[in-house]
């Protein structure tokens, strides 16, 4: 999953940042509304951390801009304005949620792996694909009752794929919101990760869930 | 609590009071003088008509001839009741039964026209009598001839010489008559009036009150109503606007001033809740950092590497949030007017190079020019800490925002008016639009705000605060890429601030 951190206060941002990589988010950062606008361009951030008091364009331009687009990523307004009337103000103009400076880093993370749920229309923390069950708090991934160890790139990828299950994702797709910054776009590195996933979700199983489509992507679900 | 309501039905109803008051008695006393003019001329017409009627013979002295016809008008009716003739020495000569053994008042002079007395008549009622005086005999003798002739006066001859010579000297004797009538009538005519006027008075007064207290109450509704919108006003509802919809012309300047005054009071709310909202972006981001970047630490082992970037991170916000929480108790206190504000007579041109001597170090590492030639010796009389103050910040602002390789230049003169300070800075960063928000709390002229590290956003608030108190004044001048000038000017004679210092305004 990839997130924005929008936070002109430099240290701040950057312990944002750090705690969502620890937590195997792909993160970008800006320090101003306009950088922010330049990231949210690429339409492959899912989650936006948003300070509203920032210099020239301030949180409320950036969201007024999130409007326009068509996969609008969940937002979570970061402020010091604690008031009624703030978070209200926050809330009608477009954000999901919000949280007051200082706040606990747990909430937080917590907070925008719910709004990743919600964009993706996720309702619960476990999802379900015929024998496979995913934790997506603990981060622990379960096929026919036993735990199947998974490295943090290939829970990433498994991660995403049951976000948008029975969907095709395509590999700039997976690319994108995996951390994969190492890499090329177009390198095979998405392949060689979603075969190592394969082995270790589909080896022992009758069912295949992970499925190719040839020029297209891949596919999580049940169904051929 | 005063009513103007309650006033004015008061006062009205006060004055409605009294003119009906002051025409009831006038009624009164119109209608009295009529009836007692009546009641006198009837008395007075009892009077000459039983002077007529009385006749006289020496044997009888004085009697009533005949009873009273009834007059045209029924005013006079049969003999009157109560009458008694004196001689004018006060022998009673006529003393009918009717008076019992009562006499009636005499009174001696009557006049031509008579005296009037108020009595007690016999039966006990209050009465009026008429005392007039009359000459026996001016009736002509016809008629005296047919008195004495009359069938109700056969003469007793036994006196008749005596009665003839007291006859002759009856003629022509003066005497006096007194001629009484209750006057229970007349008062209670006269009290029946006064009752009445009373009571209608009092009616009419009432009514007015009420009428008056209700034109009133329908005359002040447009207060009424502005009152219930200005007290409609709160805190939350700053917006509303009193409306002069409805509202007669006289209240429209004060609806007018009020919502003026609602104006100012929203702008100064407004004003407020953004530098709360300033302060607390202010203070609470760098303590969000301080948290987040612990907690981050905390959460697995990490290298010594890491823990120091951490420890060093936290050691910078803290010094930030301190110069910042040091700025924001000095502008409190300044606002409080809590300075302890002694001043003294200072040389502004030794406080000036102390504080420049201090900013050397940074103006070298970054290859500033500094020109300090213009700084002639000055006298301000200002407290010193807060010079210190002014000084510290203008020109650690100067130091801060100045290009690398520019200059900066201090000058210190005098004219006729101010001591003026000028410092000023090669690299500006602010427009001539920006250098009027350049005194607003929190305002930097850089666009990092926050991550400047050092730069609070108050020094020049706390200058401008400081000029104010001290009774001089700053004015910024700033045209991008150029110069960058602070011009300080101070009173020149004592920091009393009713000094006149030209009034230059912010550009």
């Amino acid at each position: 999953m990839r997130v924005l951190v929008v936070e002109d206060f430099k240290t701040l941002r950057e312990s944002i940042a750090q705690a969502l990589r620890e937590q195997n988010y792909v993160v970008n950062e800006a320090g101003d509304g306009r950088l922010a606008l330049w990231h949210l361009q690429s339409g492959h951030i899912d989650v936006v951390i948003l300070d509203l008091m920032m210099p020239g364009v301030d949180g409320f331009q950036v969201l007024k801009a999130m409007e326009r687009m068509k996969a609008r990523p969940a937002a979570l307004i970061l402020t010091a304005r604690d008031t009624v009337d703030d978070r209200v103000k926050g809330l009608d103009a477009g954000a999901d949620d919000y949280l007051t400076k200082p706040f606990a880093l747990e909430e937080m993370l917590a907070r925008v792996r719910a709004l990743t749920r919600r964009r993706y229309k996720v309702a619960s923390s476990r999802l379900t694909i015929g024998t496979l069950a995913i934790d997506l708090n603990a981060r622990r991934v379960f096929r026919a009752g036993t735990e199947i160890e998974l490295s943090a790139r290939e829970y990433a990828i498994l991660e995403y794929l049951a976000m948008r299950q029975g969907e095709i994702v395509s590999r700039s797709e997976i690319w994108e919101h995996v951390h994969c910054d190492d890499s090329p776009p177009e390198s095979n590195v998405v392949d060689v990760f979603v075969s190592l996933l394969r082995k270790k979700i589909d080896a022992d199983s009758l069912q295949r869930l992970i499925h190719t489509r040839r020029g297209q992507g891949y596919m999580l679900g049940p169904g051929a | 609590m005063r009513s103007i309501r309650l006033q004015l039905t008061l006062w009205c109803g006060a004055a409605i009071a009294l003119m009906l008051a002051v025409l009831g008695v006038s009624l009164y006393l119109t209608l009295q003088h009529s009836l007692e003019s009546h009641f006198n001329a009837s008395l007075a017409a009892r009077a000459t008509l039983l002077v007529d009627t009385l006749d006289w013979d020496p044997h009888r002295g004085f009697h009533v001839t005949s009873d009273f016809t009834p007059v045209s008008d029924g005013s006079v009716q049969g003999t009157p009741r109560y009458f008694q003739i004196w001689s004018l020495r006060g022998k009673s000569v006529l003393h009918p039964a009717s008076l019992g053994r009562r006499d009636l008042k005499f009174l001696t002079s009557p006049g031509d026209t008579g005296r009037l007395a108020s009595i007690t008549l016999p039966d006990n009622h209050a009465g009026r009598e008429l005392v007039i005086r009359f000459r026996e005999g001016n009736s002509d003798d016809q008629e005296q001839g047919h008195h004495h002739d009359g069938p109700g006066h056969t003469g007793d001859s036994r006196n008749n010489r005596t009665a003839d010579t007291a006859q002759a000297e009856h003629i022509g004797q003066d005497y006096i008559l007194a001629v009484a009538r209750p006057t229970d009538e007349l008062d209670t005519a006269l009290s029946s009036i006064a009752w009445s006027l009373a009571v209608y008075c009092s009616l009419a007064t009432l009514c007015s009150a009420a009428l008056i207290a209700w034109l009133l109450n329908r005359g002040l509704r447009p207060v009424n109503t502005i009152a219930q919108q200005i007290a409609g006003v709160g805190a939350a509802h700053l917006k509303d606007r009193i409306s002069s919809e409805n509202i007669p012309r006289e209240l429209i300047p004060i609806v007018d001033r009020l919502n003026k005054l609602l104006e100012r009071v929203e702008a100064a709310v407004i004003r407020e809740k953004a530098l709360t909202a300033d302060m607390a972006h202010e203070l609470r981001t760098p303590l969000a950092a301080l948290r987040t970047g612990a907690e981050l630490a905390l959460t697995r082992l990490r290298s010594s590497e890491e823990y120091q970037r951490t420890l060093r991170q936290s050691l910078d916000i803290s010094i930030q949030m301190q110069e910042m929480v040091e700025n924001l108790l000095t502008l409190a206190r300044l606002e409080a007017g809590a300075w302890a504000q002694v001043s003294a007579n200072c040389r502004l041109d030794q406080i000036t190079q102390q504080q420049l001597q201090s900013c050397t170090a940074r103006i070298n590492s970054r290859a500033v020019t500094l020109d300090s030639s213009g700084i002639s010796p000055e006298v301000v009389s200002a407290p010193p800490e807060l010079l210190l103050l002014v000084l510290r910040n203008v020109l650690d602002n100067a130091v801060s925002y100045v290009n690398d390789g520019g200059t900066i230049r201090v000058g210190l003169k005098s004219d006729s008016d101010a001591v003026i300070l000028t410092v000023a800075n090669t690299g500006s960063a602010i427009s001539v639009r920006q250098s009027r928000q350049i005194f607003e709390r929190f305002w930097r002229g850089d666009d990092s705000r926050t991550d400047q590290g050092r730069h609070s956003g108050l020094g020049l608030s706390i200058v401008q605060n400081i000029m104010r108190q001290i009774g001089g004044r700053v004015i910024v001048e700033s045209s991008v890429g150029e110069w960058f000038t602070i011009v300080l000017l101070f009173p020149k004679h004592g920091g009393d601030g009713s000094h006149d210092i030209p009034r230059y305004e912010c550009l």
